[in-house]
């Protein structure tokens, strides 16, 4: 015997005094009213959960968009005060921006990054990145290294709260073409 | 796609953008030729000082060489109508080449071929590389 399955027939429920749908109303098995019941509780959630992350701020939750906006806002942690707590995550703290470079053909690329917006080349070994959030000043820290055998390094020559120009030298000061990683911390 | 800006000496800087930057930004119905060149100006020329002004084109990738031994001559010019960067072999070596043209000589020197009146020689190029 072949299976069978014929798909219920849900019909708009009558609205109630309540304005509530109520068990059995129009489904006999309940699941459209199991699932309303579902929704709204995680939507509750939802707003706990996105009001104490956001520190009590009130937003509209009445449309996707805006919860699907804020889910993309990331979380901003508090300025440090006093002795940093252990593991404790802070504005200061939080890594700012980074790039992975390479040099497979003429022009150097980006192959990764975390607000970087593009890089320039000055000539071999010569490069600038510009950040696509600026920082809030040129007193930002930076590291970086050469992602390839051979002694290097990366020696910065401006910082600027825009960009971050720098040269990737080998040990005798020749500047040398080399993939390398870039990663800065500051303010913002 | 690189966007090229030429300094009065001919030299020139290369700038490649992110992709998600430049996805990000480019208005509906931009090509990405035209986004290349107004984030050139709205962007890279407020970031980086000294560009803005200066002559700027947008070039290929596959118009720009590979090789980057050459990267001091290279030069931006218009061929066939379209930007291209192309080594110019007029352009003489950069002091660091020479230098390391003479440090490659001198580590490549036999110590048991050197005669001694080649010595003061050596010594003389040598302080040239130090």
């Amino acid at each position: 015997m072949a299976n069978t399955f014929t798909p219920p027939v849900w019909v708009k429920a009558k609205p109630h005094a309540s304005a509530e749908k109520q068990v059995g109303d129009s489904d006999p098995s309940g699941r459209t009213d199991v699932i309303n019941r579902v929704e709204k509780g995680i939507l509750a959630n939802l707003k706990k959960l996105i009001n104490t992350i956001m520190d009590g701020a009130t937003f509209d939750f009445t449309d996707l968009a805006t919860v699907a906006a804020l889910a993309n806002r990331g979380i901003t942690p508090q300025g440090v005060s006093g002795t940093p707590a252990q593991h404790g995550l802070y504005q200061e703290n939080v890594v700012k921006a980074w790039a992975h470079v390479t040099l497979a053909t003429g022009t150097p690329s980006v192959t990764d990054s975390y607000n970087v917006t593009g890089i320039a080349d000055g000539g071999v070994g010569v490069y600038t990145l510009t950040w696509d959030r600026d920082f809030a000043n040129a007193t930002y820290a930076v590291g970086g290294i050469p992602v390839e055998t051979g002694n290097a390094y990366l020696c910065g020559t401006a910082l600027a709260v825009g960009t971050f120009a720098y040269e990737v030298q080998l040990n005798d000061g020749t500047p040398s073409d080399k993939n390398h990683t870039v990663i800065a911390i500051g303010d913002q | 796609m690189p966007i090229v800006w030429q300094y009065p000496d001919g030299s020139i800087l290369q700038y490649q953008f992110v992709d998600v930057f430049l996805g990000r930004e480019r208005r509906d119905g931009e090509t990405t030729e035209a986004a290349v060149l107004r984030l050139g100006h709205e962007h890279v020329e407020k970031k980086i000082p000294g560009l803005a002004g200066l002559p700027v084109q947008i070039v290929k990738s596959a118009d720009v060489p590979h090789d980057r031994s050459t990267r001091h001559a290279w030069r931006l010019t218009i061929a066939d109508g379209r930007a291209k960067v192309i080594v110019d072999p007029t352009v003489p070596d950069p002091p660091q080449s020479r230098r390391q043209q003479a440090r490659a000589e001198l580590l490549a020197l036999d110590p048991k071929a050197v005669k001694p009146e080649d010595l003061p020689g050596i010594m003389e190029r040598l302080q040239k590389v130090l």
